[in-house]
């Protein structure tokens, strides 16, 4: 199944071999900083090859390393797969973590925000089937991505697309354990987190992915909530209002109020929002949009779906637009 | 009357009514560069799929160019006049094959439109009486539920005859609506089916086997696509054991209704410290790395 490669992988190394795994990368320019790391890019000497490496921020958090680093470590040493992001070594340098992940230039936000470029349908599609597989990946390990978006859907020179930022991943938890409902970027968040729910499942990532197709087919955000309680207005307001009858015990979700009540969309409103959209397009937004998660498809009923296998075919990561990116 | 000379000294054309036409653009360069444009391509008339490969198709445009800005920019107009004739005359086979290849293309195209156009009226009206239907069979319900609270009511005084006709009538409403509705639906799905026969046969036809040719040489014989890119688990290492029941577990989830809707699967949670369990077994470090 899974090629176990945390023991074999990124391996914790003392002084001594520090020095020798440091030295075989250099960081060059800095690319970009966050709330715990700043990110350079550089090169791997021993193989020329260009990485990203990600310098974790110590100090100033009181229980030492942050919260997302250790998750993002955790997780990414588990992982190996095409179209999630390698982690390829991890060293410490000045009491700082340095995580040596791919070089990943651009993401699919840039991309459907840069509207001199094309979406066709077959492009659509590969992005889809690759971020699928990806988490079809994750949800196979029980791993839960908790933070889908096309932010975080990172692309390779190549053109393939690769699943990144695991600083919210966590496994499926279990009966006993609760998880928090405050994950996942507002606009790609599933009814069941946005009612509070503290037991929720992989569905939470399919609802996100289903989301981001949407928003590739209409080229801006679908559910664009202005805040928290907004988000279950506009969420309501596109995909019409749960109810026991189509949710057995959504009531009894901690968050839930009854608000506005909005009807489901009629197949005819959603042909409409998604004018490119073929039938089996929309059977799949819709399946991925499900309102409840046990409705929800999963990754594998997804990747099945009669949509990757209608015409036109899947783009090939190769010929997918690009955006050349920019010196600065 | 009938054809004259042209009025003006030194020009020697004949001039026929049926030759003069209605202006179009204001600019009268435009106009005649028009004209010429439509009458070299009618001679000029071969398609992409005439060429062994893209560079000698954009040659053979840019000669096309050539002939139409010298006959319209007045350059060469012997020598060019010359040039297309004689080339009328060597292509005259295949100049009558592609006319005929490209209206036949055209009717194709409009076929195609036609019958896009019809299959989507006709949809949109059967989806509307199925709407309308089912609005007519809640209002139906409604009715139902106010006879039956009114039942409640005359029961009590013990005279019932008449509603039970009443029942009926509204069962028999029913029926004949829901009967009227799955028709509908039978029939939505025979037109769905019908104009893919139809499209499909289409393509077959002409028209579609030229967008097949060009389909053909941008894409070159590929491996069948597979959803997991070959990576799917089927066959886990371990057995599941459906009526594995674990008492303390199931009992929380049983009891609290916030499970059921999360979406949470017990059973899915069991796969995973299975799954843990059994990962590192069969795998030797030292083969791996």
């Amino acid at each position: 199944m899974t090629e176990v490669v945390s023991l074999s992988g990124p391996e914790q190394h003392d002084d001594e071999s520090t020095l020798k795994v440091s030295s075989n990368y250099s960081k060059d320019t800095k690319v970009g900083e966050g709330t715990y790391a700043v990110v350079y890019v550089g090169v791997q000497k021993s193989s020329h090859r260009k990485i990203a490496i990600k310098e974790i921020k110590t100090g100033g958090f009181k229980d030492g390393l942050d919260m997302s680093a250790i998750r993002e470590m955790k997780y990414l040493q588990e992982l190996r797969h095409v179209n999630i992001i390698e982690l390829i070594d991890i060293y410490s340098e000045h009491n700082g973590l340095n995580l040596i992940l791919e070089y990943l230039p651009y993401d699919l936000e840039m991309l459907i925000k840069d509207k001199s470029i094309i979406f066709t349908p077959a492009n659509i599609k590969s992005w889809m089937l690759m971020t699928l597989r990806g988490l079809h990946h994750c949800h196979r390990n029980f791993i839960l991505h908790r933070d889908l978006k096309p932010n975080n859907l990172l692309l390779s020179p190549q053109g393939v697309l690769k699943i990144a930022d695991f600083g919210l991943a966590r496994s499926l938890g279990a009966p006993n354990e609760e998880l928090t409902s405050n994950v996942v970027t507002r606009w790609y968040r599933a009814p069941e987190l946005l009612f509070g729910s503290k037991h929720y499942t992989g569905a939470i990532d399919i609802w996100s992915v289903g989301v981001i197709f949407a928003e590739l087919m209409l080229r801006t955000p679908y559910l664009p909530g202005a805040n928290d309680m907004d988000q279950l207005i506009v969420t309501f307001r596109a995909l019409g209002s749960p109810t026991e009858a189509n949710w057995t015990n959504v009531s009894k979700l901690p968050g839930y109020n009854k608000i506005n009540i909005y009807p489901p969309p009629t197949r005819q409103e959603l042909r409409n929002r998604f004018s490119a959209a073929t039938e089996s397009t929309l059977d799949l937004i819709c399946s991925m949009l499900m309102l409840d998660p046990l409705k929800r498809c999963t990754t594998t009923e997804a990747l099945l779906s009669k949509y990757f296998v209608e015409s036109p075919r899947a783009t090939d990561p190769k010929s997918l637009p690009k955006i050349v990116p920019k010196n600065k | 009357m009938g054809p004259t000379k042209c009025p003006y000294p030194n020009c020697n054309k004949i001039l026929r009514k049926n030759k003069f036409k209605k202006q179009i653009f204001d600019d009268l360069n435009i106009e005649k560069e028009c004209d010429i444009r439509k009458k070299i391509l009618e001679i000029y008339n071969k398609q992409e799929s005439n060429f062994k490969n893209l560079n000698e198709y954009n040659k053979y445009l840019e000669e096309i160019e050539t002939i139409i800005f010298n006959l319209s920019h007045d350059i060469d107009i012997e020598e060019t006049t010359n040039l297309v004739k004689q080339y009328e005359l060597m292509n005259k086979e295949l100049i009558n094959e592609n006319n005929d290849k490209i209206s036949k293309d055209y009717e194709n195209f409009m076929k195609r439109q036609n019958l896009e156009k019809s299959f989507k009226q006709t949809r949109l009206k059967l989806q509307k009486e199925i709407e309308d239907e089912d609005a007519k069979l809640k209002k139906l319900k409604n009715l139902e539920n106010l006879n039956n609270m009114y039942d409640e009511g005359i029961t009590k005084n013990k005279n019932n005859n008449n509603n039970n006709n009443n029942k009926n009538v509204l069962n028999q409403m029913k029926e004949s609506i829901l009967k009227k509705t799955s028709a509908r639906q039978k029939q939505l799905k025979e037109l769905e089916q019908r104009q893919q026969e139809r499209l499909s046969q289409l393509t077959s036809s002409f028209g579609g086997q030229q967008l097949d040719d060009i389909n053909g040489k941008l894409q070159k014989p590929e491996t069948p696509f597979t959803p997991f890119n070959g990576d799917r688990v089927l066959k886990l290492p371990y057995n599941e054991d459906n009526d594995y029941y674990d008492p303390i577990y199931f009992n929380l989830v049983e009891k609290n209704d916030e499970f059921r809707a999360s979406g949470y699967n017990l059973k899915e949670f069991f796969k995973r410290s299975l799954s843990e369990a059994f990962i590192g077994l069969d795998c030797f470090i030292c083969d791996e790395k």
